[in-house]
């Protein structure tokens, strides 16, 4: 009968790794203390720094602090953390003395540091900070990272852009939003607004009336008809409505459907309540629920019998919401439906109004 | 072969079985550092005013509940007071034989709701469904019993939202959890699914159905299930999640696009790990399909859950999951080395085979033939010892890494005191409480290969924590 003794070579590899194993396991004890220890220096460290320049920067509200500490580079992510939370709180003036401040104590060459740190923790603050500081000579930096890979700090260059000179910019943003599909449409949005109506209606309309040129037209239309909700009803209504003159993807017909307001133009979403893709019919529903007549009760209620739930969802809200509709009338088409799915759907929604 | 040449291959199965199923799990910390890593990079902005803050979309919150009277108003307040723009929340009573429904209807103020019920799944007839006359975004549905899957399936059906999100009833949640785990969706417009951590909230401070402060257990058996749930969670799953196989999020908290889920037929009633099965299912389909998709996991601990610390509930749990997880992956057998399967077919599925599916056999064998071997004088006691050694030396290893990768990267426990703890039990977790639970393990392994019926995993719940509340 075999005896395998420590001089087998199994024995002995077991016991080499195990006992390497024990000296991993011991390695990486000691490595979680010091990570502790580090831990708890720079908390103490971070509170230091926050209580030393946290009231300057909120002097700020009054003017730039007549004496400032010099600030060394290794507190420059500290620095910009707190300089940009600032910039998020204050208003108005306060902010010019903010940028005055990061100025006077050398931040903004430290942002410009940052963007070529390839530290995405670090350039995603420089970024944030270049579009608080405003500065038209650092326009080159941030367009160079609005096509980088990464989504975050990609729009994030976008929002840079933005910041700085909107006017400039904002047509290259919208160009690379429409192509981008990782960039998430509710993002855009927000950065859209902030520039105002008024601005991104202009690129909007531009950036849409380019993709009418290309035939056919990519999903990229649809992605623009989507933002369209940020810019200026008024302004934005032709190009709108040059997707029902040509023969554009169903997407980017529901998408213009979503944005319709004028009470002309309800026929649009008459037509479209027979479209054969569900969603479009969703959204014809939901734009005669905005702006349909009385008119439109035969055509919503012939709507409560489609085969997609949401269909008729939304077809018994466009109903409620019709023009002279009342509770008592709903219930009055709720018990004479003759099909059972609209009386049920109709039952639903004259319970949610009375709930709400 | 003489019975020496069968010791002697044995050993070198078990050493290399110890070997390879420790050093997978190795790379798959070393991953998971570079992605927890990137995602911490990635929340730098976070605090700034949050960069999605009221775009977010609408979730739907599904909270299956089966005899849970004791706890389910708590839980339903607090997944209330959830901080994210729009959501609601759909509680099934799936035909429960205490009194939560009566527990709902008198905290909720219940009304009779006429629904036009929207049957995408198949589910066990509806008993009723009615609407919070206090909270507008709450509906209760109460149905026959049908089990978990069809609770989760029910509540699918209600939803109005294009996300939901599937929670235990018993689960502890952060408030901006939502709000976390939707991210990866507005991030990428591919992502599917999306799975948070859980974490055991035994010891720690709960009011009001929200986390107060982190806290450790006093008792062995909910601090080494600790130490496991870390190794589970930050580098099991995030390990996975870069190369896009991650194969199970948790039910206690997890959200997937409605359309997909429905789609792909909803859970399956007939598997005790309806969790991971979707998961796997997913998986499966969009790649046999060719569909671009991503399942991805968000690291933060942002769902905790009370751990079981009797070894009766206990070993119920653990059985149950490996007879789930079997009926996962076999369920799904196409997914593996599919020439369409990359890494989730290639890598994950096989290594989930092999050494969480199989693993508890080799492993128990292992200690059993080498305790045998030992007691009749077959393997001589430096074998005996060196076994020992590797297995527990390696286990120690692993645990230990899982600590690291916590303290370089969200460190919630915050005393040294809880972290001398937690060294403690991870090597005192690898001394018998491992062992323990890889033979509860076999033992689901040999209920799932004899067919054993499934149903709800009953658990005891003590909720110490909410008595303040």
């Amino acid at each position: 009968m075999a005896f395998a003794t420590v001089s087998d070579p199994l024995v002995a590899a077991a016991l080499w790794i195990g006992a390497g194993a024990l000296a991993l396991s011991a390695a990486l004890v000691a490595a979680i203390l010091l990570l502790r220890l580090r831990l708890i220096v720079r908390l103490a460290h971070e509170a230091r720094f926050s209580a030393a320049w946290q009231p300057l920067l909120a002097a700020c509200v009054n003017g730039v602090p007549r004496e400032l500490p010099p600030l060394d580079e290794v507190n420059g992510v500290l620095f910009l953390r707190l300089w940009v939370h600032a910039q998020e709180w204050l208003r108005g003036e306060s902010q010019r003395h903010l940028v005055e401040f990061a100025v006077r104590v050398g931040a903004d060459r430290l942002a410009v540091r940052f963007l070529g740190s390839n530290e995405p923790r670090k350039e995603l603050l420089a970024l944030v900070a270049l579009g608080h500081l405003r500065f038209p000579g650092t326009l080159p930096l941030a367009e160079a990272l609005i096509d980088v890979e990464s989504p975050v700090i990609s729009l994030t260059a976008a929002q840079a852009l933005l910041r700085i000179d909107a006017v400039r910019e904002l047509p290259r943003v919208v160009d690379v939003a429409a192509r981008r599909a990782d960039w998430p449409i509710a993002k855009i949005a927000a950065m859209l607004a902030e520039c105002g109506p008024d601005l991104a209606s202009s690129a909007l309309c531009a950036a849409i009336d380019a993709q009418y040129g290309q035939r056919p037209a990519g999903p990229a239309l649809a992605r623009l008809l989507r933002l369209l909700r940020t810019a200026s009803a008024e302004i934005v209504r032709p190009v709108v409505l040059r997707v029902f003159e040509g023969d554009e993807s169903p997407e980017a017909v529901a998408a213009a459907l979503d944005v319709l307001w004028h009470p002309d133009d309800a026929r649009l979403a008459r037509a479209a309540a027979s479209h054969a893709q569900w969603f479009v019919r969703v959204a014809a529903a939901k734009a005669l629920g905005r702006i349909g007549t009385a008119g439109d009760a035969g055509l919503l209620l012939g709507m409560l019998s489609d085969q997609s739930w949401w269909v008729r969802y939304r077809s018994a809200q466009a109903l409620a919401r019709l023009p002279g509709m009342t509770s008592a009338e709903l219930a009055r088409m709720r018990d004479s439906a003759g099909d059972r799915y609209a009386g049920d759907m109709l039952a639903q929604v004259v319970s949610e109004m009375g709930a709400s | 072969m003489t019975l020496e040449q069968v010791l002697m291959a044995l050993q070198w199965i078990f050493l290399g079985y110890f070997v390879s199923v420790n050093a997978g799990y190795l790379i798959l910390n070393l991953t998971a550092y570079v992605a927890v890593q990137r995602y911490l990079d990635a929340r730098v902005l976070d605090d700034l005013g949050g960069a999605y803050s009221g775009l977010e979309p609408p979730v739907s919150v599904i909270v299956p509940a089966y005899n849970e009277e004791a706890t389910i108003a708590a839980s339903v307040r607090s997944m209330l007071q959830l901080d994210y723009p729009e959501f609601e929340v759909i509680v099934v009573n799936d035909g429960s034989r205490d009194g939560t429904m009566e527990a709902l209807q008198r905290e909720f103020a219940l009304l009779p709701f006429p629904e036009a019920y929207r049957k995408q799944i198949a589910v066990r007839p509806l008993r009723g469904i009615y609407r919070s006359t206090r909270f507008p975004n709450l509906r209760v549905i109460d149905k026959d019993n049908g089990g978990k899957a069809d609770a989760l399936n029910a509540g699918v059906n209600a939803t109005r939202y294009p996300f939901f999100c599937g929670v235990d009833a018993d689960s502890i949640l952060e408030r901006a959890s939502l709000r976390r785990v939707i991210g990866p969706f507005l991030e990428d417009p591919s992502v599917i699914a999306s799975g948070g951590t859980v974490r055991i909230a035994n010891g720690s401070k709960v009011r009001g159905g929200f986390l107060e402060a982190v806290g450790l257990p006093v008792r062995a058996l909910p601090l080494f299930q600790i130490v496991e749930y870390l190794r589970a969670f930050l580098f099991g799953r995030m390990g996975w999640s870069p190369l896009n196989a991650v194969l199970i999020i948790s039910g206690a908290f997890g959200v997937f696009r409605k359309e997909i889920a429905v789609a792909a037929g909803g859970y399956r009633t007939d598997t005790v790990g309806e969790d991971m099965e979707l998961v796997v299912r997913l998986h499966r389909l969009h790649r046999l399909a060719g569909r671009p998709y991503r399942i991805v996991f968000v690291p933060d601990p942002i769902c905790w859950t009370e751990a079981p610390e009797s070894l009766r509930v206990l070993r119920s749990q653990r059985t149950r999951w490996q007879r789930g997880l079997a009926e996962s992956l076999t369920l799904n057998l196409g997914l593996a080395f599919s020439c369409r399967g990359g890494a989730p077919g290639w890598l994950a599925f096989p290594f989930m085979l092999v050494f969480e599916c199989l693993g508890p056999v080799i492993e128990v064998a292992g200690y059993v033939l080498m305790a045998l071997g030992f007691a009749f004088g077959i393997v001589s006691g430096a074998a005996f010892g060196a076994f020992l050694l590797l297995a527990v030396g390696l286990g120690i290893a692993l645990s230990a890494s899982a600590l690291l990768l916590e303290e370089l990267s969200f460190h919630i426990y915050k005393r040294p005191r809880e972290l001398a703890l937690l060294a403690c039990a991870a090597v005192l977790e690898n001394l018998g409480y491992r062992q323990l639970v890889a033979l509860w393990r076999l033992e689901g392994l040999v209920k799932w290969a004899f067919g054993a019926k499934a149903r709800w995993g009953e658990m005891k719940r003590t909720a110490e924590w909410q008595k303040d509340a």
